[in-house]
């Protein structure tokens, strides 16, 4: 049996798949299945001790602070964590409904409140509230102790409808072959962790987990997203040498690490990464790019019911940016809006989002909200080396008036004798076309520019990329968008400004090629893609790149483009 | 053997939580079985949540009901605590 799902992690493994079909949120009371009754009975067995010794702890406090007297209490407290009829009320809910601890808890104490409002005595009726608070405790203290749904031994595919980060935490990584999960997109947690394990992983195949069952015989292909159960012979045999010929891929990949990003001719490009979560930096750091290119912070915002605070921001960049020095870190500020909304910052219905209240505008119209994001950037600006970078500049106001909102922060920053770097680096995404037209001017004002092709291409060529009926229209070979790119270079070159490609189109190997021959002076790509570009630039001449970018900037088609830079590529590649 | 006495409790707050614990910890000392029985409604003696959920409040009278090899010592020790207000001043 095939499946077909998002490819979000390459490589391929053959192996026994383990279900893991529970929802794995932490601290809930919900009524969860669990695998293994034993192992729940010793998880909550060992929570009710844990919450015994919380209290000796007090208990022994309030001796030595006020002395015996009140001490009493205590006792009774930990005679009802040992009393035996609820022990074993849990600890046989648990055994013949293999139910986890917290439902088996809640269920108990639904039992006892119901048994407690009969009393008459108001008094003694309020004494339920203590036995609430210790069931709390306990439930508190199992959440500590997640549930070990995972395999304790042996090497398996792991198969969930979606992993946490708390869930991968939990792994036993050495053992781990491959995630398949039913959720996700290849930019969810699940994709970013199985590719600084360095493997495979299908993500978004609905209902998998219904489907197949533990022990399973699977082939994960991540490359191409294919999950393969029960394999004929014929097929096995196939995947086994498409796995040898991989692993001498990533082998020669892998030599390319500690190396600089540095055609044949000596000109030296920097690779950047792109990154998403901070968890990534460990693969950054691992494949040895230059430094982050940008970091969408859009992670810290999402999911959540309210605003981060700047403490919470300032954490998450300081330890990115610390843990990326002296290289440089390039922090994007707030880029919401568009096809990405949040509960607490209201906006009103708009007929066309992306033409609408987006990312700098957004900031712009919510200054504390920015402010906010502001001040913990350039706090973690003391910690490494940070770049500023603004989203969807299209206007010379709008940045002018961004700018000055950093210096406010800045001012206030100084008379707070809170530390950050004051010559910070300012920049500015160029993705809609006015701003490459105003380039010249904008390049005087701004320390560096950010080519976002994706929202370039949309903005350029009016095409909604997601929208199946015209998608043909968005083609980064576009002759339009790769004079945008010339002219964008030539503008910020002119001033001594430095241009950096952030967008899809810089990982592709091809388009990297022809990205380098344009002029560009950075690439910031996935962290996943980082190798396969660097494999590009170091088998290539400067030389021979310009030249072709030239020639296809006198061209007018799309096709014509392609034809002609794929076998550029084809015949100056040195070293396939 | 098996005893029972109806025992009135003279404690102001009746078998709230410190009371039920020295009951239990006496209740504990003894093999044998031990029920208190309230308003019709049973409870394990040596229960705290069982006990505490009686919700007997002053002035009230509870039966302990002892079954066992020791019934009687328990049965006597339990009343003695019982009308010693649990060791509590009122």
């Amino acid at each position: 049996m095939m499946y077909k799902g998002i490819p979000a992690s390459p490589g391929i493994i053959i192996g026994k798949v383990f279900i893991i079909s529970k929802n794995l949120e932490p601290v809930h009371t919900e009524k969860i299945k669990v695998v293994n009754p034993e192992k729940e009975i010793t998880r909550l067995k060992q929570a009710i001790e844990k919450t015994k010794n919380e209290i000796l702890l007090i208990k022994e406090k309030i001796i030595s602070d006020i002395g015996n007297k009140d001490a009493d209490i205590f006792n009774a407290y930990i005679m009802l964590l040992n009393d035996k009829s609820f022990v074993e009320k849990a600890v046989n809910l648990i055994k013949d409904e293999s139910v986890n601890s917290e439902y088996a808890l809640h269920m108990i104490l639904q039992e006892y409140v119901k048994l407690y409002s009969n009393i008459s005595d108001n008094y003694l009726k309020e004494k339920i509230i203590d036995i609430k608070g210790l069931f709390e405790k306990v439930i508190k203290n199992l959440s500590e102790e997640p549930s070990k749904l995972f395999p304790q031994k042996g090497k398996w595919i792991i198969v969930a409808e979606d992993l946490s980060p708390a869930d991968t935490a939990e792994m036993d990584k050495k053992n781990i072959l491959g995630f398949v999960t039913e959720t996700g997109g290849a930019t969810s947690h699940t994709a970013i962790v199985a590719r600084s394990l360095e493997i495979p992983a299908v993500v978004g195949l609905k209902s998998i987990t219904k489907q197949i069952k533990t022990g399973d015989l699977a082939v994960v292909d991540g490359e191409k997203g294919i999950v393969l159960i029960d394999p004929t012979p014929e097929s096995l045999e196939d995947y086994k040498r498409e796995q040898i010929k991989y692993s001498i891929k990533i082998n020669i990949l892998k030599k390319l690490k500690k190396l600089e990003a540095v055609t044949l001719d000596k000109h030296k490009i920097i690779l950047n990464a792109n990154i998403e979560f901070p968890e990534e930096v460990n693969v950054v750091k691992e494949h040895n790019a230059d430094g982050i290119g940008l970091v969408r912070t859009e992670f810290i915002y999402i999911n959540r019911t309210n605003l981060p605070t700047e403490e919470e921001q300032f954490l998450i960049y300081k330890s990115i940016v610390e843990k990326m020095s002296p290289k440089p870190v390039t922090i994007r500020t707030l880029d919401i809006g568009g096809d990405k909304f949040l509960p607490y910052i209201k906006i009103s219905p708009e007929q066309n989002p992306f033409l609408g209240l987006r990312a700098i505008r957004l900031s712009l119209s919510n200054v504390n909200i920015f402010k906010n994001q502001l001040r913990a950037i350039l706090r973690a600006s003391a910690f490494g080396k940070v770049k500023l970078m603004f989203p969807m500049i299209s206007t010379i106001e709008e940045f002018i008036a961004s700018k000055n909102i950093v210096y406010e922060v800045m001012d206030d920053l100084k008379r707070k004798k809170i530390a950050f770097d004051e010559n910070i680096n300012i920049g500015i995404m160029v993705e809609v076309p006015s701003a490459v037209i105003m380039a010249d001017e904008l390049a005087k004002i701004s320390d560096f520019f950010s080519i976002g092709t994706n929202d370039l291409i949309q903005y350029t060529l009016a095409v909604d990329r997601g929208n199946e009926a015209v998608v043909s229209y968005y083609n980064p070979l576009n002759p339009a968008i790769l004079r945008l790119i010339k002219k964008t270079v030539e503008s910020a070159h002119k001033n001594f400004k430095s241009v950096s490609v952030c967008g899809e189109m810089a990982g592709e190997p091809h388009l990297a090629f022809l990205l380098l021959g344009l002029g560009v002076d950075e690439l910031s790509v996935s962290p996943a893609s980082i190798l396969q570009v660097k494999k590009v630039i170091r088998n290539v001449n400067f030389k021979d790149a310009f030249q072709v970018a030239e020639t296809i900037l006198k061209m007018e088609k799309a096709e014509e483009i392609k034809d002609l830079l794929y076998k550029s590529v084809k015949s100056y590649l040195i070293n396939k | 053997m098996r005893y029972a006495k109806k025992i009135k409790l003279v404690n102001k707050l009746g078998i709230h939580l410190k009371a039920a614990a020295t009951f239990v910890m006496t209740a504990e000392k003894f093999k044998s079985e031990i029920k208190v029985k309230y308003n019709n409604i049973e409870a394990d003696g040596k229960s705290i949540i069982s006990i505490l959920s009686l919700g007997a409040p002053y002035n009230s009278e509870i039966e302990i009901i002892t079954n066992g090899s020791d019934a009687k010592e328990a049965i006597v020790k339990l009343e003695k605590l019982i009308k010693n207000k649990f060791g509590e001043k009122e």
